[in-house]
């Protein structure tokens, strides 16, 4: 089984860039797994992960529900009523799966989305808040160990 | 009694973008205004920086054009080094900026734009989408654009390094070349491309200007406005996308000024209002008179329509052809119908593949000089491009070290936010009489806003891709009396 691991964010934007900071810290780890990163969203990223079978996301959320740098997972189905991009720019992530698999495409069938949770996302900065940047190292092996990635 | 108008300060827009539509006494349309969070402490994030860096931060600023900023970076870095790149270098930049261009029209027409018109103004909000573009011309087209957008991508990834980020560009050249049998690879993805712009613009006079209310839509009132405008051409006065001199024209079509881009604040200023952290430039020589237009008006606009209007030409034949034919339908030079940036959207795709294939055809771009290496001190440099959305800024200031010292950027979209503004009020103002707000009012103004193809991360150097709009719409004591969301 082909699997892709895609960190998404924007690494000089504090915490957003947390999902490729954990994708990077996977990669140092497992020399052998495929790891991408994209600082993009929707159709700008679906030519990233045609041909894989199983896809790991990684990005950060704010649910303003959790402590800064806990982990939460998701499902696909989760996010199908997802939040609408009205930046006339782009249609979610989401949307795009749909276009591609209508043509055909062989997209995923196994997706699995891990979500770290937040606080900032709006200051300039390189690397993320003291308990984000923390937590990095335990999530990659958390993600690690649940997927299997290391062999 | 005159009723003033302000609006707060915002305080907490997080995210959202706002469009805010005060009525009057009357419950009509007063004023609409475009509000934008702004991402604050760009600069001076990059001061104390290596000012080679900036190549690799700017394009961050958003995950859509990030290829224009990293290119508009590199020729600043040329500027502040004062080093000349060398005629292959260049080539390949143009080539890296013409697919570029060709694959986000693309998908700006068929996925965000183009469902206005292919599937209709008044088709329910779940068929406005590329879903709804597909069943009308068909399966097929839906898998040409997505296969045409990949194989152009792909010109980038290589020369590039990474699609989404490209990561090539240094002052004096480009990091990587191009050998003949890639040369031959995508020579055919050019070729191919010029066939699919012939296509495109089909399909946009079928289904398009073939229907008599799309047409009465795109020449009709609501969607116009008389400004001057702006775009980069060469020595012949064409249209260019990656080099050459800054024009502008008046609402009559004549040229104004013709500037080189070292020259910019001689003839751009920013004018800030107290509502919104988007910026307003207007012409310094004409100065700021209001969100009106005319011709004692400073405001501009910029991207396809306005590049077209701003120029004499395009370079290659069947994109002429085009032009040519869009100005006779539209009666004349210069266009002021907003919904023609669309149209114009598709002739820069039909010229951007023409030299495509010019470019791929010469064998000389395989040449291995490609770079000059600098050899001056740092100091200033301005570096202009053409985005998809306008004209793009880069201002750096170094000191001899090369640490960067100062740091300006005009970003496409922010030239047009007067214009958005203005777009949208009047739209708002067509739809809205009486305090009686019609359902489709979000779309009409998002139509507005729409062919602007704006990038709001970009124009505030703001948080890209998440930008939830939503229009509130105040009665006279500014209460909110309906607010629509799209989120």
């Amino acid at each position: 089984m082909k699997t892709l691991v895609l960190g998404l964010g924007n690494t000089i934007l504090t915490d957003d860039g947390v999902g490729i900071r954990v994708a990077q810290k996977i990669k140092e780890r497992c020399k052998n797994v495929d790891v991408s990163e994209a600082s993009a969203a929707g159709f700008r990223v679906i030519d990233e992960i045609i041909g894989y079978d199983k896809l790991i996301l990684i990005d950060s959320i704010k649910t303003g529900k959790s402590e800064p740098g806990k982990l939460h997972k998701f499902t696909f189905e989760e996010f199908k009523k997802t939040r609408h991009h009205a930046q006339p720019h782009d249609i979610s992530l989401f949307e795009a799966f749909e276009i591609i698999k209508q043509h055909g495409d062989k997209l995923p069938s196994e997706i699995e989305i891990y979500a770290v949770e937040v606080s900032d996302t709006s200051t300039l900065s390189e690397t993320c808040t003291m308990e984000v940047e923390a937590s990095i190292p335990k999530i990659s092996q958390k993600i690690i160990d649940e997927q299997s990635l290391f062999k | 009694m005159a009723k003033k108008i302000t609006i707060d300060p915002i305080t907490k827009l997080e995210g959202h973008g706002k469009i805010e539509i005060f009525l009057d006494d009357d419950g009509d349309v007063k004023n609409a205004y475009l509000q934008v969070p702004e991402l604050r402490g760009f600069e001076q994030f990059c001061v104390g920086r290596p000012v080679e860096e900036l190549a690799r931060i700017t394009p961050r600023i958003c995950g859509v054009c990030p290829t224009t900023h990293h290119l508009c970076s590199t020729k600043t870095l040329d500027a502040v080094y004062n080093v000349t790149p060398t005629d292959t270098a260049v080539k390949l930049r143009r080539l890296i900026n013409d697919a570029f261009i060709a694959e986000d029209h693309l998908l700006h027409f068929f996925f965000l734009g183009g469902p206005d018109f292919v599937v209709g103004p008044d088709a329910p909000p779940g068929e406005r989408n590329i879903l709804g573009v597909i069943g009308k011309v068909g399966i097929e087209i839906g898998k040409k654009v997505i296969d045409m957008r990949r194989r152009l991508r792909s010109i980038i990834t290589y020369l590039g390094g990474r699609v989404i980020h490209p990561v090539c560009g240094l002052p004096g050249g480009i990091s990587k070349g191009l050998p003949e049998d890639q040369r031959l690879a995508f020579l055919k993805v050019a070729k191919d491309a010029v066939e699919f712009s012939k296509f495109c613009l089909q399909v946009f006079d079928d289904i398009v200007l073939k229907n008599d209310t799309y047409l009465d839509l795109i020449v009709g009132d609501i969607f116009k406005h008389q400004t001057y405008y702006m775009g980069l051409v060469d020595e012949n006065n064409k249209v260019d996308l990656y080099d050459g001199k800054i024009r502008v024209v008046d609402p009559n079509g004549k040229e104004f000024v013709k500037f080189e881009a070292k020259d910019y604040l001689d003839h751009i200023v920013e004018h800030v209002e107290p509502w919104s952290y988007i910026k307003f430039p207007y012409l310094k020589n004409i100065g700021w008179k209001g969100f009106v237009d005319g011709i004692d008006s400073g405001v501009y606009r910029v991207a396809p329509l306005a590049r077209l209007n701003a120029a004499d030409g395009m370079k290659t034949p069947l994109a002429q052809a085009e032009y040519e034919k869009m100005y006779a339908t539209l009666g004349g030079k210069p266009a002021h119908n907003t919904l023609a940036f669309h149209w114009a959207r598709l002739i820069e795709v039909m010229y951007v593949s023409e030299e495509l294939v010019q470019l791929l055809e010469d064998k000389s771009i395989t040449n291995p000089d490609i770079r000059n290496l600098p050899t001056e001190t740092p100091s200033e440099g301005v570096g202009v491009i053409e985005a998809p959305r306008g004209t793009l800024f880069h201002h750096y200031k170094t000191d001899k070290n090369g640490m960067v010292t100062n740091v300006n950027l005009i970003v496409a979209t922010v030239n047009n936010s007067a214009a958005i503004s203005m777009s949208i009020a009047k739209a708002a103002k067509g739809l809205i009489s009486k305090g009686k707000v019609d359902d489709g009012l979000l779309n009409m103004v998002e139509m507005a806003f729409r062919s602007y193809d704006p990038c709001l991360a970009c124009a505030t150097h703001s948080l890209p891709g998440k930008m939830p709009l939503i229009v509130n719409l105040r009665d006279n004591n500014k209460d909110i009396v309906k607010s629509i969301r799209r989120d």
